[in-house]
């Protein structure tokens, strides 16, 4: 258990402050900040049938899913690294090789089968990430 | 480098209105006395004629009960960079054609409303509810969502048996998988994520408006 833990993305700490208190990706977190969370969302949400999660344990799910660390040196999720304008994507990279298909074809000449499989790929988006509870 | 600080623009103000049993049954008896036995509601992804002894829809109590018994707002959420992502790509990827399909908005037929009983941190890079068992979502309503100027408003209904749980969580879902009764357990790509506690749904028809807006 640390004194304190990096946040690699964006957390919003519910019930603090009120309505939560915000930690930009990169600030510090306090292991009192989660405790505090904790036993107010358990006051506010005062069910028997419902089990709030511990600091304890939404650390961990937080480390696990790589959106916290104990190491003030950890770099942020890639989500939130800068990216230099201009960077090749895997998008950008398909739609060249659609083009260079394109022009083999217009030109009548074999398209090179790594040309051809590039250009007949798929975009890698947001939605083909993963799903389920992560945190 | 010093710039401008890190902003998350999207702010929702959540609106949560409860309708209870015995409000149910009041709007039920009414209808059953003129020989209306169904009304419209969302059934999964379609409208459909729905009995009224398994549910009443807030358009209904409107109309035969009044406003709702309680109403609850809350404001504020956490963007999710899945939701983000989504919304570029819709918007303002011109090339990328395959995420421009009818399945990504969040329009009438795509677009769920989902509520789950976890307070665990919102984290921008969470893709789902974190609910290990209770979450739900729910079709829109007709009409939602709709625009007004910068704020665009989602709307569902939870009837009868649905979401019966503590809501201490809910999203904004393009998407939903794994049917369960009249909803989803799993959303599909979330915009945001919000905790808080909006009491616990035993009953009654509940009814959560999300109105978001960017500026």
């Amino acid at each position: 258990m640390a004194d304190e833990y990096k946040a690699l993305t964006h957390i919003n700490l519910p019930f603090l402050d009120g309505n939560g208190r915000y930690y930009a990706a990169g600030s510090m977190i306090p292991h009192e900040a989660f405790e505090e969370s904790a036993q107010l969302a358990e006051e506010a949400i005062n069910d028997p049938d419902t089990e709030t999660p511990s600091a304890e344990d939404q650390i961990a799910t937080m480390i696990e899913w790589g959106s916290l660390s104990e190491d003030p040196e950890a770099e942020l999720h890639r989500d939130h690294r800068p990216s230099a304008p201009g960077t090749p994507t895997i998008s950008t990279l398909i739609e060249e090789a659609k083009i260079l298909k394109a022009q083999y074809e217009e030109a009548g000449e074999e398209v090179p089968p790594e040309v051809a499989a590039l250009a007949e790929a798929r975009a890698v988006d947001a939605s083909d990430e993963g799903s389920g509870a992560s945190a | 480098m010093k710039g401008v600080g890190p902003v998350r623009n999207g702010t929702t103000i959540w609106l949560c209105e409860k309708w209870s049993g015995e409000a149910c049954d009041f709007a039920r008896r009414k209808l059953d006395r003129q020989g209306i036995t169904a009304l419209p509601g969302m059934r999964l992804e379609r409208l459909s004629l729905i009995p009224i002894k398994h549910a009443i829809s807030s358009a209904a109590l409107r109309a035969l009960v009044g406003p709702p018994e309680e109403c609850a707002e809350i404001v504020g959420n956490l963007l999710l960079n899945e939701g983000i992502q989504r919304l570029e790509d819709l918007t303002m990827i011109a090339t990328v054609t395959s995420n421009q399909v009818a399945g990504n908005p969040w329009s009438n037929a795509n677009a769920f409303l989902g509520v789950g009983d976890s307070a665990t941190g919102e984290a921008a890079t969470q893709t789902e509810l974190q609910a290990a068992t209770n979450r739900f979502y729910k079709a829109m309503n007709a009409t939602y969502p709709s625009r007004s100027s910068q704020t665009v408003s989602f709307q569902s209904d939870y009837t009868g048996t649905e979401a019966n749980f503590a809501w201490a969580e809910w999203s904004v879902a393009a998407g939903a998988t794994t049917a369960s009764g009249a909803g989803f357990t799993q959303g599909t790509t979330n915009l945001q994520r919000k905790v808080a506690s909006l009491g616990t749904k035993s009953s009654g028809t509940w009814t959560l408006t999300a109105q978001v807006t960017f500026s």
